[in-house]
């Protein structure tokens, strides 16, 4: 009996619960509560209970009965019932009411924006590549005319990977601290004339605030031919930095030094928010946004290729920066964050 | 770094119409970076030189006093003051309503207004040097500074009694690291002078200069890889007092503390030529000897700072005949510094080498002026040209020194000088336009090289302060000429290349379809995890710390291994997004690490690869059931054409983490290329997640790719009518559903389609066997199926459920 009486419990609890419209209250009052319902019948039956029974069990349907009714009334009394489109509203029907939510997946403010981009460059014939994330000393450094010596490889900017006997390689392991690692790679498996970009994570040993992070994404691009000059070099940053930003943009180029390439340059762009006349995001107009330069023929050479015969140029743009930029995020580290409420938003 | 203009134009004359706006710009665009500068004449107006006449207390405030001051030709003020230490005829900084004052010499500055305090009208504000900027040297601890000038400078502006109207720019230093000969204002002017066609006026060195007998030093270099070259000077009779005003006005502008006249001098021949020097207390250095040697393993060393600093033996040392006197290239030591009793000195400027250098720098922990110059690699010439102009300058200010026999030279750098051929056809393919021989040779000339034309080539030489490792090939060259001539002036040309389609990477491409699948048409949200992870993260997801790599020097220990797994940082997504969503479903494509061979060559010469790091997919929903999950990863599947096959599998180190037989594998050609199932509880506890199931997977993208197909082509559209046939049985509940369903698949090619539809356990069966019913789908592409012809094939399927599985047919 007591078994039946709490099977009959749940069952009515879990109708409680999954009432979705209001016309459901009624039936399951009658249902349970009713002159036929079901505690009214098992009350009914009481009096063939023995004497020593009958007070125990009337005691527990009262108890259950008391407890059914009061989920009863708390869920009438929040309840909202969903609402239907298609059902027919007893006087006039409202479209104003809102709709009902839909659940829909969205991709990572990152990957949108990366999309674009390799949209612009594929147009433009480039390839697009991926690569090693932990990376062989010679591919992130030395082939890129990084000696030994060079501060980049000091402690406090790169992750070295631990080996001992059981892991070990005979090149010094790291993880990767520029996508730039994959250019020497790219001219080892393409040769040239080429023209690539490679997006990817790179991972710098230092400590995060809102503008720094130890994880960051950028895109490296590439192109060897004949002949290739700085003013080839501005035409086709113009180009790409015009696309990315639909607008027309204005571009300075000033010496920066990458060992990797030589000359090397800093590329600005006018500021977005002041268009370059100088505001507190940018200071005096202009915004940092891509290093390039013209491949150094040590890297030509480290990639197989003749720097006699080719010449280049390589270009780096800041892909996480990039996303801060066009969607104003003001916070590096709600990228890697996972917060939903953040990755809703795109 | 800080360059004052003032100091600049010692060595260049810059033109009076070329504003500090425009010099930064300049600068920034042909030589380096200018991060910000300051104009110290547009910081300063509207304050002024005031001298305290008269003072009085306030009649409405105990700790306020009223003040007559003289403010030159406005005449008598009255300024209500706060300033506990106020006297009469204190020279004071006055700002008058529109002066910028920062209040307490915190926060923005503020425009001052005129103001009633406590009922008092106040003229203006008397600031203490915080309040308007002013450096150190003004400053007294809570208090006005006594600014201690005479009556000419009264009702003067405060910027120029002080000579403080200079603009001071600060440059970015990591935009120097291959320019050690742009780390001194000498250097700046000297590029500066060939930027905006200006005379360089050259400082003219000491030539012959008396000497007298007296102390000697000799020196000894053991270590003539780590010390180049060793230049010093005995000077003696100096008196050690403050520097004049000249020499500490200069050291404030580059934001350098004026300690004594010495002193000050090593620094301001450092700030002036890029060569740090350093001066010893004569009578420290015992034995009357230097020795330049390596420190010996664990040798222990006070630097002037106070800091015991242990040596390793390669960290290079100034040593007397018994005792180390300074850590070379980066600080001196407390046992032979300057004091105010020191009488005769010696005076170092060496090369040192810049790994050497950077090498210690960074063991110790110490940075200091002297070693972020020599990490650089200086040129080995300056050392002498140093030395000269500190003497100079000593003898200047210590007028009764005399120098002590001559200078002492020891130098081992090579004399060897750097020459490149530059072809000109060469400079104008790499810069894209055609430029003048007669500019290249003139913007050469002006840097310093010399150039001999060769008609078909000039042969240049680099001077030595550019030697040092920056211009060794053509192409640094084409750097110098294109910078000074603009890159902005460069016409923009498009480059000529083949019109070819780019190849298509299929990794790369198929990324992004499944990126785009999962978040479009499962409606997944994208989530980037970090690829570091930690000890306790990995024991949450019964990991074994063994098997990850391990990060050499990492910072935190939440960061020391790399992820060999997606599933601790997603559900840990899952606890921290649990508070503001009760549902949700999110994934994330990213590498995982493993020690195990990987796809990539370590190089191209060497068979050895890096070690394994695929791609992973990695899924999780977040409430919802476990056969919609499935649905979900099939989907997937199917929307990629791969042939998969699933298979419940024995526990194993990867599936840890899922309720026991709530997993499975799913494989490609026998191959494993993930799992999925519902996480454990007590995993789900370890992050604490509760009331709420969690279910996750894992694929190799890697072998996603591998095995997923573009084919296309299509199957006719039904042209006969398709029969459907249901069966209900009871059947043990360890038989597995996948089994039947192929079994009776099996049995003929025109059973299409197996599906089931209903299942159920409970009070009206039998306890132990579970109810199941399915339809089977009959079709034939070459005929209309009849009904005999399908009674067999029911009859056959009864046939293999109640001998082969031991169903009960309802």
């Amino acid at each position: 009996m007591e078994n039946i009486l709490k099977q009959l419990k749940e069952k009515a609890l879990q109708e409680i619960k999954s009432i979705k419209i209001s016309e459901d209250f009624e039936k399951i009052e009658k249902k349970y509560f009713g002159r036929h319902g079901e505690f009214t019948n098992i009350a009914k039956g009481l009096k063939e209970l023995s004497d020593t029974e009958r007070p125990i069990i009337g005691k527990l349907v009262n108890d259950i009965k008391i407890e059914i009714q009061k989920d009863f009334e708390n869920m009438k009394v929040n309840f909202a019932p969903e609402i239907d489109k298609a059902k027919e509203f007893l006087f006039g029907f409202d479209p104003t009411l809102q709709a009902n939510k839909k659940e829909i997946g969205h991709l990572h403010p990152s990957t949108t924006v990366l999309n674009e981009v390799v949209d612009i460059m594929t147009s433009m014939g480039f390839m697009v590549l991926d690569g090693p994330e932990l990376e062989s000393d010679y591919y992130n450094f030395e082939s890129l005319n990084i000696p030994k010596t060079h501060p980049a490889r000091e402690m406090q900017d790169t992750y070295f990977i631990k080996t001992d006997k059981n892991f070990k390689r005979s090149e010094k392991l790291v993880m990767r601290t520029q996508t730039s690692a994959l250019q020497v790679r790219t001219m080892e498996q393409f040769g040239a004339p080429l023209r690539a970009i490679f997006p990817g994570r790179c991972f710098r040993n230092e400590a995060t605030d809102a503008s720094h992070d130890n994880t960051f994404y950028q895109i490296e691009g590439l192109f060897i031919d004949k002949n290739v000059s700085i003013s080839n070099l501005v035409s086709v940053m113009n180009n790409i930095l015009s696309q990315i930003f639909k607008r027309d943009v204005k571009t300075r180029l000033r010496p920066g030094y990458f060992p990797f390439v030589e000359p090397g340059f800093e590329l600005d762009i006018n500021c977005l928010i002041c268009g370059g006349n100088g505001c507190s995001v940018c200071g005096d107009g202009w915004l940092e946004v891509m290093p390039c330069g013209l491949i150094h023929p040590h890297v030509l050479e480290s990639g197989g290729l003749n720097p006699k015969e080719w010449t280049g140029f390589a270009f780096g743009m800041g892909l996480t920066r990039l996303v801060m930029m066009l969607y104003g995020i003001n916070d590096i580290r709600l990228l890697q964050s996972g917060d939903l409420r953040f990755i809703k938003q795109f | 770094m800080y360059i004052s203009k003032k100091w600049l134009s010692n060595y260049v004359e810059i033109p009076k119409e070329i504003d500090a706006q425009e010099l930064a710009e300049k600068i920034t665009k042909s030589i380096v970076e200018v991060d910000n500068f300051v104009n110290q004449g547009k910081e300063l107006e509207n304050i002024i030189i005031a001298k305290i006449v008269e003072i009085n207390d306030h009649p409405n405030a105990d700790k306020l006093k009223v003040c007559q001051v003289d403010a030159g030709s406005m005449g008598v003020l009255k300024i209500v003051c706060g300033g506990n230490n106020l006297r009469k005829n204190m020279y004071v900084a006055l700002a008058l309503p529109g002066a910028k004052v920062k209040w307490h010499g915190e926060g923005e500055p503020v425009i001052l207004e005129k103001a009633k305090i406590r009922g008092v009208e106040s003229d203006g504000m008397i600031c203490a040097s915080e309040e308007i900027g002013l450096s150190d040297s003004y400053k007294i601890d809570g208090g006005i500074a006594d600014l201690k000038l005479d009556d000419s400078s009264i009702g003067k502006n405060i910027a120029d009694a002080l000579n403080l109207n200079d603009v001071i720019f600060e440059i970015d230093n990591k935009s120097l690291t291959n320019r050690p000969d742009l780390w001194c204002h000498y250097g700046i002017a000297r590029e500066l002078s060939t930027l905006l066609d200006v005379r360089f006026k050259p400082l003219k060195f000491l030539g012959k200069f008396q000497t007298k007998k007296g102390e000697k030093v000799d020196v000894e270099v053991q270590d003539t890889v780590g010390c180049k070259r060793y230049v010093g000077v005995v000077i003696e009779n100096v008196d050690i007092t403050e520097s004049p005003q000249w020499i500490r006005s200069y050291l404030e502008k580059s934001g350098v503390r004026s300690i004594n006249n010495i002193v000050d001098i090593t620094n301001f021949v450092m700030l002036e030529l890029g060569q740090p020097l350093h001066a010893f207390d004569l009578k420290d250095i015992d034995g009357g000897k230097i020795v330049v040697r390596r420190a010996r393993k664990s040798e222990k060393f006070k630097t002037l700072d106070g800091q015991n600093r242990v040596l390793t033996d390669e960290d290079l040392l100034i040593c007397d005949v018994s005792k180390p006197i300074a850590l070379a290239g980066i600080m001196g030591g407390e046992n032979s510094e300057i004091k105010d009793s020191t009488k005769s000195i010696f005076i170092e400027s060496a090369t040192f080498d810049a790994n050497y250098i950077r090498k210690t720098s960074m063991r110790v922990g110490l940075r200091t002026d002297a070693s972020s110059r020599y990490e650089k690699s200086l040129d080995p010439n300056l050392a002498k040209d140093a030395i000269l102009r500190a003497v100079e300058l000593v003898q200047q200010i210590c007028v009764k020194c005399h120098i002590s026999g001559a200078i002492i030279d020891k130098d081992f750098s090579s004399k060897e000088k750097i020459v490149i051929n530059l072809d000109l056809d060469f400079v104008s393919q790499k810069i894209g336009e055609q430029i003048e021989k007669l500019k290249i040779v003139e913007i050469l000339k002006n840097l310093g090289f010399i150039v001999k034309d060769k008609r078909k080539y000039l042969e240049v030489e680099v001077p030595s302060y550019r030697a040092t490792g920056d211009i060794k090939i053509p192409e640094d060259l084409v750097e110098e000429i294109s910078r000074i001539y603009g890159y902005n002036n460069i016409k923009i040309q498009e480059p000529l290349v083949p019109l070819k389609p780019p190849y298509k990477d299929r990794f790369v491409q198929l990324e992004r379809t499944l990126k785009n699948f999962i978040a479009k048409n499962l409606n997944y949200c994208e989530v980037y995890n970090y690829s570091m992870t930690g000890e306790e993260d990995i024991e949450k997801v019964n990991g074994v710390l063994e098997d990850h790599i391990e990060i050499a020097n990492a910072v935190s220990k939440n960061l020391k291994y790399l992820r060999g797994s997606l599933a601790a940082l997603l559900l840990k997504n899952v606890s921290s997004n649990l508070r503001y969503f009760k549902e949700f479903k999110i994934f994330e494509i990213s590498r995982i690490f493993r020690k195990t061979e990987g796809e990539f060559k370590i190089s191209k010469i060497k068979k050895e690869t890096l070690p394994m790091q695929d791609k992973f997919l990695g899924l999780l929903s977040c409430g919802g059931n476990f056969f919609d999950f499935k649905g979900d990863i099939e989907a997937i599947f199917s929307s990629l054409k791969i042939d998969f096959e699933i298979m419940p599998s024995s526990a194993t180190s990867d599936n840890q983490i899922y309720e026991e037989n709530k997993f499975l594998e799913y494989y490609c050609h026998g191959e494993v290329i993930g799992h999925f199932g519902e996480v454990k509880k007590s995993v789900l506890n370890n992050f604490d997640i509760e009331k709420v199931s969690v279910f996750l997977g894992e694929f190799n993208f890697n072998k996603i790719v591998k095995y997923s197909k573009d084919s296309k082509g299509y199957r006719e559209i039904p042209k006969f009518p398709k029969m459907i046939q249901d069966v209900s049985m009871l059947l043990d509940y360890s038989s597995n559903w996948k089994n039947i369903e192929s079994r009776i698949e099996s049995i003929s090619p025109l059973i299409q389609d197996v599906e089931l539809f209903d299942i159920y356990e409970g009070d009206k069966i039998e306890r132990g066997l579970r109810s199941i019913a399915f339809h089977v789908t009959f079709y034939d592409s070459t005929k209309t199926l009849i009904s005999d012809d399908v009674e067999k094939l029911m009859t056959e399927i009864r046939r293999v459920l109640v001998s082969e599985f031991k169903a009960k047919i309802r």
